[in-house]
Protein backbone atom coordinates (compact mmCIF):
# COMPACT_ATOMS: atom_id res chain seq x y z
CA UNK A 1 0.00 0.00 0.00
CA UNK A 2 1.41 3.16 -0.79
CA UNK A 3 1.27 6.90 1.33
CA UNK A 4 -1.64 8.12 -1.23
CA UNK A 5 -3.18 4.75 -0.63
CA UNK A 6 -2.90 4.97 3.63
CA UNK A 7 -3.80 8.75 3.38
CA UNK A 8 -6.95 8.61 2.00
CA UNK A 9 -8.05 5.42 4.29
CA UNK A 10 -7.26 7.56 7.18
CA UNK A 11 -9.07 10.49 6.01
CA UNK A 12 -12.00 7.98 5.23
CA UNK A 13 -12.20 6.44 8.47
CA UNK A 14 -15.39 6.86 10.29
CA UNK A 15 -13.53 8.34 13.52
CA UNK A 16 -10.79 10.82 11.21
CA UNK A 17 -14.21 11.92 9.44
CA UNK A 18 -15.89 12.73 13.06
CA UNK A 19 -13.11 14.83 13.92
CA UNK A 20 -12.96 16.38 10.69
CA UNK A 21 -16.76 17.45 11.35
CA UNK A 22 -16.34 17.97 14.75
CA UNK A 23 -13.43 20.11 14.18
CA UNK A 24 -15.32 22.41 11.70
CA UNK A 25 -17.63 22.91 14.43
CA UNK A 26 -15.38 23.76 17.35
CA UNK A 27 -12.47 25.87 17.03
CA UNK A 28 -10.87 24.72 19.85
CA UNK A 29 -10.38 21.02 18.40
CA UNK A 30 -7.91 20.83 15.64
CA UNK A 31 -6.42 18.04 13.27
CA UNK A 32 -3.13 19.07 13.42
CA UNK A 33 -0.49 20.28 16.37
CA UNK A 34 0.34 23.52 14.10
CA UNK A 35 -1.89 26.07 12.69
CA UNK A 36 0.09 27.11 9.87
CA UNK A 37 2.28 26.15 7.20
CA UNK A 38 0.82 22.99 6.53
CA UNK A 39 2.98 20.44 5.07
CA UNK A 40 2.38 18.98 1.53
CA UNK A 41 0.90 15.68 3.44
CA UNK A 42 -1.27 17.68 5.85
CA UNK A 43 -2.78 19.75 2.58
CA UNK A 44 -3.37 16.36 0.66
CA UNK A 45 -4.93 14.86 3.63
CA UNK A 46 -6.87 17.94 4.08
CA UNK A 47 -8.49 17.71 0.73
CA UNK A 48 -9.19 14.08 1.14
CA UNK A 49 -11.05 14.28 3.74
CA UNK A 50 -13.33 17.00 2.40
CA UNK A 51 -13.65 13.95 -0.28
CA UNK A 52 -14.58 11.76 1.59
CA UNK A 53 -16.76 14.05 3.66
CA UNK A 54 -18.82 14.60 0.02
CA UNK A 55 -19.21 11.02 -0.67
CA UNK A 56 -20.04 10.20 2.73
CA UNK A 57 -22.71 13.02 2.73
CA UNK A 58 -24.27 11.67 -0.45
CA UNK A 59 -25.07 8.24 1.01
CA UNK A 60 -26.21 9.97 3.99
CA UNK A 61 -28.84 11.42 1.60
CA UNK A 62 -29.29 8.34 -0.23
CA UNK A 63 -27.64 9.28 -3.60
CA UNK A 64 -25.25 6.56 -3.96
CA UNK A 65 -24.81 3.26 -2.40
CA UNK A 66 -21.88 2.36 0.47
CA UNK A 67 -20.35 0.16 -1.96
CA UNK A 68 -18.97 3.22 -3.79
CA UNK A 69 -16.41 3.29 -0.60
CA UNK A 70 -15.13 -0.09 -1.56
CA UNK A 71 -12.58 1.06 -4.10
CA UNK A 72 -10.76 4.09 -4.66
CA UNK A 73 -11.76 4.09 -8.45
CA UNK A 74 -15.04 4.10 -7.65
CA UNK A 75 -14.75 7.40 -5.25
CA UNK A 76 -12.80 8.60 -7.65
CA UNK A 77 -15.23 8.25 -10.79
CA UNK A 78 -17.82 9.16 -8.80
CA UNK A 79 -16.54 12.43 -7.50
CA UNK A 80 -15.09 12.85 -11.01
CA UNK A 81 -19.29 12.43 -12.37
CA UNK A 82 -20.48 14.90 -9.47
CA UNK A 83 -17.99 17.65 -10.00
CA UNK A 84 -18.80 17.67 -13.70
CA UNK A 85 -22.69 16.93 -13.24
CA UNK A 86 -22.92 19.97 -11.03
CA UNK A 87 -21.03 21.49 -12.95
CA UNK A 88 -23.42 21.63 -15.59
CA UNK A 89 -25.97 21.92 -13.56
CA UNK A 90 -24.68 25.62 -12.24
CA UNK A 91 -24.17 26.87 -15.93
CA UNK A 92 -28.11 25.64 -16.79
CA UNK A 93 -29.00 27.13 -13.17
CA UNK A 94 -29.59 31.04 -13.57
CA UNK A 95 -28.25 32.75 -10.72
CA UNK A 96 -31.85 34.10 -9.56
CA UNK A 97 -29.92 35.82 -6.75
CA UNK A 98 -26.81 37.28 -8.13
CA UNK A 99 -27.43 40.45 -6.23
CA UNK A 100 -26.89 38.63 -2.91
CA UNK A 101 -23.24 38.53 -2.80
CA UNK A 102 -21.88 39.53 0.31
CA UNK A 103 -19.73 42.71 0.39
CA UNK A 104 -16.95 42.17 3.05
CA UNK A 105 -15.36 45.21 2.56
CA UNK A 106 -15.85 48.18 0.78
CA UNK A 107 -12.54 49.71 -0.41
CA UNK A 108 -12.59 53.47 0.94
CA UNK A 109 -11.93 56.23 -1.93
CA UNK A 110 -9.30 58.93 -1.50
CA UNK A 111 -9.59 62.07 0.53
CA UNK A 112 -13.40 60.16 1.71
CA UNK B 1 10.98 4.20 -31.83
CA UNK B 2 10.17 0.97 -29.72
CA UNK B 3 14.09 -0.24 -29.85
CA UNK B 4 14.65 3.16 -28.26
CA UNK B 5 12.23 4.27 -25.63
CA UNK B 6 12.53 1.45 -22.58
CA UNK B 7 11.58 -2.01 -22.88
CA UNK B 8 7.59 -2.39 -21.45
CA UNK B 9 9.21 -5.05 -18.51
CA UNK B 10 11.38 -2.36 -17.81
CA UNK B 11 8.49 0.30 -17.55
CA UNK B 12 6.42 -2.44 -15.38
CA UNK B 13 9.61 -3.26 -12.69
CA UNK B 14 9.45 0.50 -12.30
CA UNK B 15 6.28 0.79 -11.65
CA UNK B 16 6.00 -2.32 -9.52
CA UNK B 17 8.84 -0.59 -7.71
CA UNK B 18 6.85 2.68 -6.95
CA UNK B 19 3.85 0.60 -5.51
CA UNK B 20 6.07 -1.23 -3.29
CA UNK B 21 5.15 -1.48 0.52
CA UNK B 22 6.77 1.40 2.23
CA UNK B 23 6.85 1.22 5.90
CA UNK B 24 4.52 4.12 6.43
CA UNK B 25 2.64 2.70 9.39
CA UNK B 26 3.42 5.77 10.90
CA UNK B 27 1.71 7.63 8.62
CA UNK B 28 -1.09 9.25 11.22
CA UNK B 29 1.46 10.53 13.20
CA UNK B 30 3.37 12.42 10.43
CA UNK B 31 0.52 13.79 9.73
CA UNK B 32 -0.11 15.24 12.88
CA UNK B 33 2.93 17.84 12.38
CA UNK B 34 4.36 19.48 9.66
CA UNK B 35 7.78 18.12 10.20
CA UNK B 36 8.89 14.18 10.24
CA UNK B 37 11.13 12.86 13.04
CA UNK B 38 12.10 9.62 13.51
CA UNK B 39 15.11 7.66 15.27
CA UNK B 40 17.74 6.21 13.69
CA UNK B 41 21.43 4.43 14.91
CA UNK B 42 20.52 6.04 18.89
CA UNK B 43 19.87 9.69 17.49
CA UNK B 44 16.82 11.76 16.57
CA UNK B 45 16.25 13.23 13.22
CA UNK B 46 13.49 15.30 11.59
CA UNK B 47 12.88 16.74 8.02
CA UNK B 48 10.75 19.97 8.33
CA UNK B 49 9.17 22.89 6.30
CA UNK B 50 11.94 24.97 4.88
CA UNK B 51 11.37 28.86 6.48
CA UNK B 52 12.38 31.95 4.56
CA UNK B 53 16.11 31.76 6.00
CA UNK B 54 16.01 28.11 3.93
CA UNK B 55 14.67 29.38 0.63
CA UNK B 56 17.04 32.08 0.60
CA UNK B 57 19.71 29.97 0.71
CA UNK B 58 18.37 27.40 -1.47
CA UNK B 59 17.27 30.12 -4.00
CA UNK B 60 20.93 31.19 -4.35
CA UNK B 61 22.16 27.61 -4.86
CA UNK B 62 20.11 26.98 -7.43
CA UNK B 63 20.83 30.14 -9.39
CA UNK B 64 24.34 29.29 -9.29
CA UNK B 65 23.61 25.52 -10.19
CA UNK B 66 21.52 26.61 -13.49
CA UNK B 67 24.60 29.39 -14.45
CA UNK B 68 26.47 26.14 -14.34
CA UNK B 69 24.81 24.05 -15.89
CA UNK B 70 23.63 26.88 -18.91
CA UNK B 71 27.27 27.32 -20.01
CA UNK B 72 28.09 23.01 -19.95
CA UNK B 73 27.10 22.59 -23.59
CA UNK B 74 27.40 18.62 -23.03
CA UNK B 75 23.96 19.62 -21.10
CA UNK B 76 20.48 19.69 -23.41
CA UNK B 77 17.77 21.83 -22.37
CA UNK B 78 14.05 19.35 -22.28
CA UNK B 79 13.30 21.17 -25.72
CA UNK B 80 16.82 20.50 -27.50
CA UNK B 81 17.09 16.97 -26.34
CA UNK B 82 13.56 16.78 -27.59
CA UNK B 83 14.76 18.33 -31.39
CA UNK B 84 17.03 15.71 -30.71
CA UNK B 85 15.14 12.54 -30.33
CA UNK B 86 13.01 13.33 -32.90
CA UNK B 87 15.65 14.21 -35.37
CA UNK B 88 18.10 11.01 -34.91
CA UNK B 89 16.17 8.35 -33.32
CA UNK B 90 12.64 9.22 -34.51
CA UNK B 91 11.37 9.53 -31.27
CA UNK B 92 8.69 12.62 -31.28
CA UNK B 93 7.51 13.69 -27.95
CA UNK B 94 4.78 15.56 -29.61
CA UNK B 95 3.27 12.45 -30.33
CA UNK B 96 4.17 10.41 -26.95
CA UNK B 97 2.00 13.68 -25.35
CA UNK B 98 -1.22 13.47 -28.13
CA UNK B 99 -1.22 9.29 -26.82
CA UNK B 100 -1.08 10.84 -23.39
CA UNK B 101 -3.67 12.81 -23.43
CA UNK B 102 -5.73 10.54 -25.61
CA UNK B 103 -5.00 7.75 -22.74
CA UNK B 104 -6.04 10.65 -20.13
CA UNK B 105 -9.52 11.26 -22.12
CA UNK B 106 -10.47 8.08 -22.75
CA UNK B 107 -10.08 7.29 -18.90
CA UNK B 108 -12.23 10.64 -18.20
CA UNK B 109 -14.80 8.99 -20.75
CA UNK B 110 -14.99 5.65 -18.44
CA UNK B 111 -15.06 7.57 -15.32
CA UNK B 112 -17.69 9.39 -16.07
CA UNK B 113 -19.78 6.22 -17.08
CA UNK B 114 -18.85 4.86 -13.96
CA UNK B 115 -19.43 7.45 -12.16
CA UNK B 116 -22.80 7.39 -13.48
CA UNK B 117 -23.36 4.26 -12.77
CA UNK B 118 -22.72 4.35 -9.38
CA UNK B 119 -25.34 7.49 -9.18
CA UNK B 120 -27.64 5.30 -10.35
CA UNK B 121 -26.97 2.74 -7.49
CA UNK B 122 -25.89 -0.31 -10.28
CA UNK B 123 -25.36 -3.31 -8.52
CA UNK B 124 -21.09 -4.25 -8.44
CA UNK B 125 -21.37 -6.60 -10.98
CA UNK B 126 -22.30 -3.91 -13.64
CA UNK B 127 -19.33 -1.38 -12.40
CA UNK B 128 -16.44 -4.10 -12.52
CA UNK B 129 -16.11 -3.95 -16.55
CA UNK B 130 -15.45 0.33 -15.86
CA UNK B 131 -12.70 -0.39 -13.19
CA UNK B 132 -11.17 -2.88 -15.09
CA UNK B 133 -11.14 -0.47 -18.33
CA UNK B 134 -9.83 2.81 -16.15
CA UNK B 135 -7.19 0.62 -14.24
CA UNK B 136 -5.98 -0.55 -17.81
CA UNK B 137 -5.70 2.69 -19.02
CA UNK B 138 -4.17 3.79 -16.09
CA UNK B 139 -1.39 2.04 -16.16
CA UNK B 140 -0.81 2.82 -19.48
CA UNK B 141 -0.57 6.21 -18.94
CA UNK B 142 1.83 5.59 -16.10
CA UNK B 143 4.46 3.37 -18.27
CA UNK B 144 4.52 6.17 -21.20
CA UNK B 145 5.17 8.79 -18.47
CA UNK B 146 7.75 6.76 -16.91
CA UNK B 147 9.26 6.01 -20.53
CA UNK B 148 9.20 9.91 -21.43
CA UNK B 149 10.85 10.38 -17.17
CA UNK B 150 13.73 8.18 -18.38
CA UNK B 151 14.50 10.08 -21.86
CA UNK B 152 14.74 13.00 -20.30
CA UNK B 153 16.55 11.86 -17.47
CA UNK B 154 19.35 13.91 -17.92
CA UNK B 155 18.09 16.99 -19.29
CA UNK B 156 19.05 20.19 -17.84
CA UNK B 157 16.07 20.31 -16.22
CA UNK B 158 16.19 17.17 -14.87
CA UNK B 159 19.37 17.53 -13.84
CA UNK B 160 18.30 21.23 -11.62
CA UNK B 161 15.05 19.65 -10.41
CA UNK B 162 17.13 16.68 -8.84
CA UNK B 163 19.96 19.09 -7.19
CA UNK B 164 16.79 20.83 -5.93
CA UNK B 165 15.81 17.68 -4.32
CA UNK B 166 19.39 17.10 -3.00
CA UNK B 167 19.14 20.89 -1.65
CA UNK B 168 16.76 21.13 0.09
CA UNK B 169 16.86 17.58 2.22
CA UNK B 170 20.27 19.46 3.52
CA UNK B 171 18.20 22.39 4.43
CA UNK B 172 15.46 20.65 5.85
CA UNK B 173 17.20 17.78 8.18
CA UNK B 174 17.61 18.67 11.59
CA UNK B 175 19.51 16.37 14.14
CA UNK B 176 18.73 16.89 17.79
CA UNK B 177 21.72 17.52 19.45
CA UNK B 178 21.54 18.38 23.16
CA UNK B 179 18.08 17.96 23.72
CA UNK B 180 17.82 20.92 20.54
CA UNK B 181 17.30 20.48 17.01
CA UNK B 182 20.05 21.88 15.27
CA UNK B 183 20.69 21.22 11.20
CA UNK B 184 22.65 18.26 10.57
CA UNK B 185 25.24 19.71 8.17
CA UNK B 186 26.26 22.83 8.04
CA UNK B 187 27.41 23.08 4.57
CA UNK B 188 25.96 21.42 1.46
CA UNK B 189 29.40 19.96 0.86
CA UNK B 190 29.14 17.91 3.93
CA UNK B 191 25.75 16.98 3.50
CA UNK B 192 26.79 15.27 -0.02
CA UNK B 193 29.92 13.70 0.94
CA UNK B 194 27.83 11.86 4.02
CA UNK B 195 27.90 8.55 3.50
CA UNK B 196 25.30 6.71 5.25
CA UNK B 197 22.66 6.32 2.50
CA UNK B 198 20.09 4.77 4.29
CA UNK B 199 19.18 8.20 6.55
CA UNK B 200 20.16 10.50 3.18
CA UNK B 201 17.59 8.43 1.48
CA UNK B 202 15.21 8.13 4.28
CA UNK B 203 15.81 12.30 4.65
CA UNK B 204 15.05 12.77 1.10
CA UNK B 205 11.81 10.51 1.03
CA UNK B 206 10.13 12.68 4.17
CA UNK B 207 10.90 15.24 2.54
CA UNK B 208 9.40 14.48 -0.51
CA UNK B 209 6.37 14.12 1.36
CA UNK B 210 6.31 17.19 3.12
CA UNK B 211 7.87 20.15 1.61
CA UNK B 212 5.48 22.17 -0.91
CA UNK B 213 7.08 23.00 -4.40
Amino acid sequence: MNELTILRNLAKSVRNQNIFSTAKEISSIRLFHNVVDLSLLQQIYLSYLYFYHNIYTDIHLNKIKENVLKDEIYEDSYMEFKKRNEGNEDKDTPKKNKSLHIVFRKRKKKNE
Amino acid sequence: MENEIMKEDRAKEILDKIKENIDMSNLEEMIKNNFISWKYNDSEYRVRLLNRIDKDELYILLVKKLNSLLVDIEIKKESELKQIYKEKRNIDFDEIDKQIRKLQNERLSVQLKLGQAISEKVEESGLAEYRRQIEEISESIIKINIQKENLLAHSLEKILEAYELEAKTWLALDKKTDGEWKRMFNTFEEFRSFEDDVLITKAAHYNLLIQIK
